[in-house]
């Protein structure tokens, strides 16, 4: 080979490799499709202009003007009357062939619908995806649900979960005594349990702070007198009454499920909903994850 | 034909534009590197209050490189090079000189008005068409004059048949008329709101989805008939001229032209992948994109052929290294659009800075080239004295052909990365990173961006100096040289 076209694809190595090294550094996964194609695409690039632009340095190097002139000239301008490059010609009818055959036959034109690729290949991932993660172990699912965390939750609940100073709710505890009284004083009907609403004014005065206390301290020693109109339907323990209530204890799978399903827009601010956002093992990953960060 | 009676060409137009070209080149880029380190460092945003801060200055940035320095480098070489393929001097009709120096006039109004609109903040908020409806009537009227000079000129020529480059000029006049008028089409809104709000502001007649069409229609035709077709026709020209060597081939330049004409207008739908736009309508632009490779090529191919067995001329004369460089980074870029459309590529590619770094291969290493290497060659002859320093020229060159590739490599691996770190995702199927992560790991490669900015930005100085010296201290020349423009 030319000595010129050597060098041209040299240059266009050392650009490739620098960028492999590059991304490489950054784990980027090159079996992704189109990660892969976007990556050949670059060595296309980067081969054939530096390449094919040697082969005609070289030519200036070796070959030499030749052919009829036309008869004009304008300004000492000349033109030869030379054939086309056939290499030029022919992939220009190639790519024009192709052309047509694409929109017309390759891809059923009209017969494409980019939403409907998409919803494919959701369906597709996330059948594989429960399918390998079935019966994840508890560690797994803890590392999962950190990591859908990290990208839905936190933007909002902050990246260790404790709701950026009240901007959201904060997960190292399970209520502040001011949320218990909110809920008290005007009900609550968002998360769509099986017991329905949660009626205003079920407790009044003293007997609410006194409850509202002892759910803010996490229901450790004597429960309040008051708290027995609440465990009728909270449950003696708080948790939930068999997922019939919100568990006020703790953090399960049950609220966050309703809680992901319905939104919710409390004293803290607005919860957004995630409907069908996430799959089965998604959610019982966010669940676990979300257990653990309280103290 | 006629005698070859030397005609004396009028080239009073010529060097009113060959100074626009400089001022608004060395604005443009100026402002170019600082919006690059603003991206390298963002304190750099606060030096002048609002009139610094990125989002004013970009729009600028892009609306003086294109509109000032390009379109002044492209009607300089008009200018110049038209009279001379059509053996008729501007000079000889009194009517056309008039409306030469008016469309001038005209011009510099226009382009003070967008540079201080712009600067205060006032846009239509469309890129590429960010001028107000008052400055788009008054580019109308100068678009218009410059179709009245051209026609009126090719109306009396002395030469039967028009040029290649004629063809460019004629497509370019007629692409961005077309063009520009859709695009620009909106509603004052001042008439209609009974006399609310202020009297430059608009909206575009058109909405949502259909906006978006009819902005990047035009957005890319600007890259055709802007960035492409006038640079062909100044190739077509300088190149041949400046190395007395004659086209390599007729029917190429032929086929070149036709194929560019009919293709690029359907590729516009390549800045709207995977969008709301219909997807038969992104697979159009995918397709044409894809062809557009070849009738681009052919016009690269057929200049780099012209110069076949002179590779003295290659390491001797530092304005043939402009061209023949530029043709290959035109084809660089050709080849890079075409697969930045591909609809895969494209989902990695879009919204990275893959992009600028391609634009930027296609106007420093192609449009700027050229024009630099049209104004050199013409400023000979306009003055009628030796270009001031051949050295100058040459290190020029080098240090902004370094300067490019400093802004392509760099834009290249930091948009690949970039757009490979916005997908990656973990064993779990969740992103990998956030926007800061890849804001830290491209800011080594912003850094390097403004270097090689900063580079070309010096070449620019040079040349503004080694253009001024030539018409001002230049060996004076008893003749015109016929081919190669004579250098100190
Ligand atoms: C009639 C049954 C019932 C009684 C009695 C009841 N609750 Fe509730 N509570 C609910 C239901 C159902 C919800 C869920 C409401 C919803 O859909 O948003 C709820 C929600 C709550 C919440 C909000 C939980 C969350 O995650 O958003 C708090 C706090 C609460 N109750 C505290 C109390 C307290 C304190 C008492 C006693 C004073 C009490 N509840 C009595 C049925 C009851
Ligand atoms: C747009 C911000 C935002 C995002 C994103 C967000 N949340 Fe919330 N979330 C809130 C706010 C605000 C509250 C508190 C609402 C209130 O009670 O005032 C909350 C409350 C909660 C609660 C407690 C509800 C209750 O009734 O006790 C759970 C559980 C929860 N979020 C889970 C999640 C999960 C899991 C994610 C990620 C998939 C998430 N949140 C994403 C804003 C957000
Ligand atoms: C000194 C040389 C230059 C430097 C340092 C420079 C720098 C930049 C920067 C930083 C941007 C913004 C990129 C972003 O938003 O991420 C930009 C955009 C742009 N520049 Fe330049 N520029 C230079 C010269 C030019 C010239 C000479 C032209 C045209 C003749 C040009 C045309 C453009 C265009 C069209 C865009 C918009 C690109 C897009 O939307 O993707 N630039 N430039």
């Amino acid at each position: 080979m030319n000595s010129f076209i050597v060098k041209g694809l040299v240059l266009a190595g050392v650009l490739i490799v620098a960028t492999l090294v590059v991304i490489k550094q950054m784990h980027i996964d090159l079996s992704d499709p189109i990660n892969l194609i976007t990556f050949i695409g670059a060595i296309a690039i980067a081969g054939l202009t530096f390449g094919v632009g040697a082969k005609y340095m070289a030519q200036m190097k070796t070959d030499h003007a030749s052919g009829e002139l036309a008869e004009e000239n304008w300004d000492g301008i000349g033109e030869y009357k030379n054939e086309l490059p056939s290499g030029w010609a022919y992939s220009f009818l190639g790519t024009m062939i192709w052309a047509v055959w694409y929109f017309l036959w390759g891809y059923p034109l009209n017969a494409f619908s980019q939403i409907g690729q998409w919803n494919q290949e959701v369906k597709t991932y996330n059948a594989k995806f429960e399918k390998i993660h079935k019966n994840a172990s508890p560690e797994v699912l803890k590392e999962m649900g950190e990591s859908i965390f990290l990208v839905q939750c936190a933007p909002c609940h902050g990246e260790t979960g404790d709701g950026l100073s009240g901007k959201a709710q904060d997960f190292t505890s399970r209520f502040k005594k001011e949320q218990v009284l909110a809920v008290i004083k005007s009900g609550q009907h968002q998360l769509m349990y099986p017991l329905g609403a949660m009626p205003a004014g079920m407790a009044q005065g003293k007997d609410a702070e006194a409850v509202a206390e002892y759910i803010a301290n996490g229901m450790k020693g004597n429960a309040p007198t008051a708290w027995a109109t609440c465990a009728g339907c909270h449950g003696q323990d708080g948790k939930g009454n068999g997922g019939t209530a919100p568990n006020l204890a703790g953090y399960d799978l049950t609220l966050v499920q309703h809680v992901l399903k319905n939104g919710k827009t409390g004293i803290l601010g607005h919860m957004p909903a995630f409907p069908g956002r996430f799959t089965p093992v998604q959610e019982k990953a966010l669940a676990s994850y979300i257990a653990t960060l309280k103290q | 034909m006629q005698s070859n009676a030397a005609l004396e060409y009028d080239y009073d137009i010529v060097k009113l534009y060959m100074w626009t070209t400089v001022i608004f080149g060395i604005v443009g880029m100026t402002i170019g590197v600082l919006i690059a380190s603003q991206l390298a460092f963002p304190e750099l945003n606060y030096l002048f209050g609002e009139y610094g801060t990125f989002s004013r200055l970009r729009p600028l940035h892009t609306n003086v490189v294109i509109y000032g320095f390009t379109v002044s480098g492209i009607l300089l070489s008009f200018y110049y090079s038209a009279p001379r393929v059509l053996k008729v001097s501007l000079g000889e009709s009194p009517l056309l000189k008039k409306l030469a120096y008016l469309q001038f006039g005209l011009y510099l109004i226009a382009a003070t008005g967008m540079v201080i609109s712009e600067l205060m903040g006032i846009t239509a908020s469309k890129e590429y068409a960010q001028m107000e409806w008052p400055l788009d009537i008054l580019i109308v009227v100068i678009w218009v004059l410059w179709g009245v000079i051209m026609f009126g000129l090719i109306g009396m020529r002395r030469e039967k048949a028009l040029y290649i480059s004629l063809w460019y000029y004629i497509a370019c006049f007629l692409g961005v008329a077309m063009l520009y008028l859709f695009n620009n089409m909106e509603v004052p809104t001042i008439f209609f709101s009974g006399g609310i709000g202020a009297w430059y502001h608009s909206v575009s007649m058109y909405a949502g989805t259909n906006d978006a069409l009819v902005q990047w229609w035009w957005g890319h035709n600007a890259v055709a008939f802007v960035f492409t077709v006038p640079i062909i026709a100044i190739i077509y020209y300088f190149l041949p001229k400046e190395s007395g060597q004659a086209v390599y081939s007729y029917k190429l330049s032929l086929l070149s032209f036709w194929g560019l004409m009919f293709v690029y207008l359907w590729a516009g739908g390549h800045h709207l992948l995977w969008s709301t736009v219909p997807d038969w309508m992104q697979t159009m632009g995918s397709v044409f994109s894809v062809v557009l490779i070849l009738p681009s090529w052919g016009s690269a191919i057929n200049m780099l052929l012209t110069m076949k067995g002179e590779w003295n001329q290659l390491t001797e004369n530092p304005l043939i290294k402009f061209m023949v460089l530029a043709s290959t980074f035109y084809m660089l870029s050709t080849l890079e659009g075409p697969i930045q459309a591909v609809k895969s590529v494209n989902a990695i590619a879009h919204f990275t800075d893959w992009i600028p770094g391609h634009v930027h291969d296609g106007v420093l290493g192609w449009v700027a080239f050229m024009i630099f290497a049209a104004a050199m060659h013409s400023a000979t002859r306009v003055f009628k004295r030796e270009i001031y320093s051949k050295s100058l020229l040459e290190a020029q060159f080098w240090i902004q052909t370094t300067g490019v590739v400093l802004y392509f490599t760099s834009m290249w691996i930091a948009g690949i990365t970039q757009g490979m770190m916005w997908r990656a995702v973990d064993e779990y199927g969740n992103l990998m990173y956030s926007f800061i992560d890849t804001v830290s790991v491209l800011h080594p490669y912003y850094t390097i961006r403004a270097v090689g900015g900063l580079l070309y930005l010096v070449g620019m100085f040079m040349f503004a100096f080694n253009l001024y010296k030539t018409a001002t201290a230049g060996r004076k020349l008893e003749k015109e040289p016929q081919f190669r423009s004579p250098m100190a």
